[in-house]
């Protein structure tokens, strides 16, 4: 039970992180757009 | 990865060569099991015939060295195993695709299914919008097993004590172990492809239907999609690739799924371990961060400067997207792809083609030079310049942290330059070859750096028009690039050997 959650929770960690991802084009695009 | 001696042993090479080529027949029973659901009978015919011959093929091969199973591999028969697998596989598996109709020639359909194995996405494909279900399962199918390894999958298959899977799991480009032994390892990747396969099929399902298709296509596709995107392959069903959703929430779904399949399996499996520390610690993913904001700036500014997208949105719904499907050598497409070189200016193209050059992480699903090589590079680097400028005493060891903290040894060192090396000597070759065949310097560059990353982003060149020649050279690097080299040319020596054997 203990493994499975801990995977599950690594799953949705490792979303997270490739979610975050995206900031970096959001940050960007929005600094030299001037947005 | 090297080749330890002189190899000899046809029966065992055929033995587990067979073993992965029963594997692949049974595969098709997938695609079959799809067309019979939507009544496709012709493409059920030509998949249940396929299946027969692939299973057949993989029998015989398997009975002719089955005395042989238990001789012990060296690394360079591993390596032909793996090799030859994928060049018998890809033969075998284009059976299915010339049957369809849908493709010019045997050719075309040899490119696609190396194309798919690869993970690379370019097709040569005709009329892809009205494919049959079961065929675009079969072209899904190929990158999904591709990505994980086709030796991979075999290995699933085999006894734990099996003394020669190391060899051949090492011959797949895949040198790091997730547990003590190779087949537990190779069960692993497949069970966090499943796990992942379950998640993403729902939430792509999600998108798909929220982008307004029926439950079954929003069912389908998703699952394609999220095939596509794990593995970094690139291959939609729709000519328009993901431009055919026109939906931001859509897109920003295959992003997650692109940039996990990009990760390393030694990292996922850390990672779904409870060390989740590793995400921000690890060589790869510290630099695949930094050359994704600076190549994000580079594109950006690019972009801008042309007053190609001057609005925020449309600069990180197609400025960006493209960039971080090259880097993670997914190769989605949101715009056309002559959008490429009639609108998106030099920088931007100089900063996506460095990108595609440069990859996703090594032991996972994407191609390119890897992570850990870029971050073995910088360190080396990054050290000798230190000792130009500091006393000897002050230099320490040279270090990464990549799932533990590893001292870097020559042999290291020296691995990933070659192998970078290869790369480099490859791409110059395609570009080559490109402007050869009459393309601009730009597009040439461009679609050579695409093939040698395994991405399948196009400017344009890759079609079923182009010469025979062209789609010939292509497959070839995409095969050598996928396997990192070694295991095809310990194979291309291993040919030639016997032949000159018999010959001269």
């Amino acid at each position: 039970m203990k493994r499975t959650i801990t995977s599950v929770a690594g799953i949705l960690i490792e979303m997270l992180s490739a979610a975050g991802t995206m900031l970096v084009g959001l940050i960007a695009a929005s600094l030299i757009s001037g947005a | 990865m090297t080749v330890e001696k002189p190899v000899s042993k046809l029966h065992p090479i055929f033995y587990f060569i067979g073993i992965i080529i029963m594997t692949l027949g049974a595969l098709q029973l997938l695609p079959a099991v799809v067309s019979a659901f939507y009544a496709e009978w012709r493409i059920l015919t030509v998949f249940l015939l396929t299946t027969s011959i692939t299973i057949l093929t993989g029998t015989i091969m398997t009975i002719w060295g089955y005395r042989y199973r238990h001789t012990r591999l060296s690394f360079g028969e591993g390596t032909i195993v793996a090799s030859g697998a994928w060049l018998l596989g890809t033969l075998l598996c284009a059976i299915p695709y010339y049957l369809s109709g849908n493709y010019l020639s045997y050719l075309d359909c040899c490119f696609d299914v190396m194309s798919g194995l690869t993970t690379t996405g370019l097709t040569l494909i005709q009329d892809i919008d009205h494919l049959s279900n079961g065929i675009n399962m079969w072209r899904h199918i190929l990158t999904f097993v591709g990505g994980q390894g086709m030796v991979v999958l075999a290995l699933t298959f085999l006894s734990k004590d099996q003394s020669s899977s190391y060899k051949m799991y090492v011959g797949e480009a895949k040198d790091e172990k997730l547990l003590p032994n190779a087949v537990n390892t190779s069960r692993q990747i497949w069970f966090i492809s499943l796990m992942y396969l379950i998640v993403g099929t729902a939430v792509m399902t999600t998108a798909a239907l929220s982008s307004g298709l029926s439950p079954d296509r929003a069912f389908l596709h998703g699952m394609w999609i999220y095939m596509s995107a794990w593995s970094t392959g690139g291959f939609a069903p729709m000519s328009q690739n993901i431009l055919y959703y026109h939906s931001a929430y859509f897109e920003s779904c295959t992003i997650v799924f692109f940039v996990i399949g990009s990760f390393n399996f030694a990292l996922h499996y850390t990672v779904m371990s409870g060390k989740y520390s590793e995400l921000r610690r690890n060589i790869e993913t510290v630099t695949f961060t930094i050359t994704l904001m600076l190549l994000t700036m580079i594109t950006t500014l690019g972009l801008m400067k042309n007053s190609v997208y001057t609005d925020m949105a449309v600069l990180f719904r197609k400025g960006f997207y493209q960039l971080v499907s090259g880097h993670t050598t997914t190769g989605f497409m949101t715009i056309y792809a002559r959008q490429f070189y009639h609108e998106w200016g030099d920088i931007a193209l100089f900063a996506i083609t460095v990108a595609m050059l440069l990859g996703g992480s090594a032991c996972s699903t994407a191609g390119g030079f890897k992570g850990l090589r870029t971050g073995i590079i910088f360190s080396t680097f990054k050290t000798e310049v230190k000792r130009l400028l500091l006393p000897e005493s002050r230099i320490s060891e040279q270090k990464i942290h990549h799932i533990r903290d590893v001292i870097l040894s020559d042999s290291m060192i020296k691995n990933a330059f070659l192998i970078v090396t290869a790369y480099i000597v490859t791409f110059t070759v395609a570009t080559l070859i490109g402007m050869f065949a009459g393309f601009p310097f730009g597009m040439a560059v461009f679609e050579a750096a695409s093939v040698t990353g395994n991405v399948g982003l196009s400017i344009g060149i890759t079609s079923a028009a182009m010469p025979v020649y062209l789609k010939f050279t292509y497959l070839i690097i995409i095969w050598l690039a996928r396997l990192e080299f070694m295991s095809v040319l310990a194979l291309g020596s291993y040919i030639v050997r016997k032949a000159g054997r018999k010959y001269i």
